[in-house]
């Protein structure tokens, strides 16, 4: 893998998710019990999290239950083949680090369980 | 009363021979995680719970895990960022905690040598 091809993708995405121009949606299974309508940010287990590049590729942001961070590149519909980087095991400090700081920006779109709580609790009937 | 010292400073010795192991292994990962932290902060203005609890969890571990290896200046500059999260802080300068994670960041590029 070409690192600076993927530092200038992983920072494109970045960019691209500041500016809401992508759009993440989370992919994880929900624990047993009340399922909320809302993706909620801290609720499971492990997280991953998902765009469409295109109508025929995905990236898919996956942290593990060790925390280690992976970004797949999946062409079409099938499973995630590329991995594009794993957070602390890739060679390239700065690609590691890009890759923590997208998991974080993906994580802070989808709002914390207590908010969606206190917002549904003060909805007016 | 020789033997009592004695028997300190060895275990002393092998707790700082063991911190230095420790902190061999996990200093790239450690700069890793500061600087994603710090781009959080500082490029994409992220000052969320998940961000502070983070930086929080990491400074906490440096005093736990690395004891014997930081400087007094260290410790004073670690104690100092957990300071700014604290709930009743209400001014929460971006630029200083920045500085200070800067420094950590290079404080981890030091290497450590082992016996």
């Amino acid at each position: 893998m070409n690192m600076d091809t993927a530092k200038k993708f992983i920072t494109k995405i970045i960019d691209r998710t500041k500016s809401k121009k992508l759009q993440w949606h989370r992919l994880a299974d929900n624990r047993p019990g009340v399922s909320y309508p809302f993706d909620v940010a801290d609720i499971n287990f492990y997280d991953s999290y998902c765009f469409d590049l295109d109508n025929s590729s995905n990236v898919y942001l996956v942290k593990d239950e060790d925390e280690d961070i992976y970004l797949y590149l999946s062409p079409g519909n099938s499973l995630p083949t590329q991995n594009i980087f794993a957070s602390y095991d890739c060679d390239d400090e700065v690609l590691a680090a890009l890759g923590l700081r997208l998991y974080n920006l993906v994580y802070s779109l989808f709002p914390n369980i207590d908010s969606v709580m206190e917002d549904f609790i003060n909805l007016e009937d | 009363m020789t033997i009592i010292l004695f028997l300190k400073s060895e275990a002393i010795r092998k707790e700082l021979n063991m911190q230095k192991s420790d902190y061999i292994s996990e200093q790239r990962n450690i700069r890793v995680k500061l600087k994603s932290l710090r781009s959080s902060v500082w490029k994409d203005d992220l000052i969320t719970l998940s961000v502070k609890s983070q930086i929080r969890t990491e400074l906490y571990g440096y005093q736990q895990k690395f004891n014997r290896l930081l400087t007094f200046k260290d410790r004073y500059l670690v104690n100092k960022t957990i300071k700014m999260f604290d709930p009743k802080n209400n001014s929460f300068d971006k630029e200083i905690l920045c500085k200070n994670i800067d420094y950590l960041i290079a404080r981890f590029e030091k290497k450590e040598a082992t016996k």
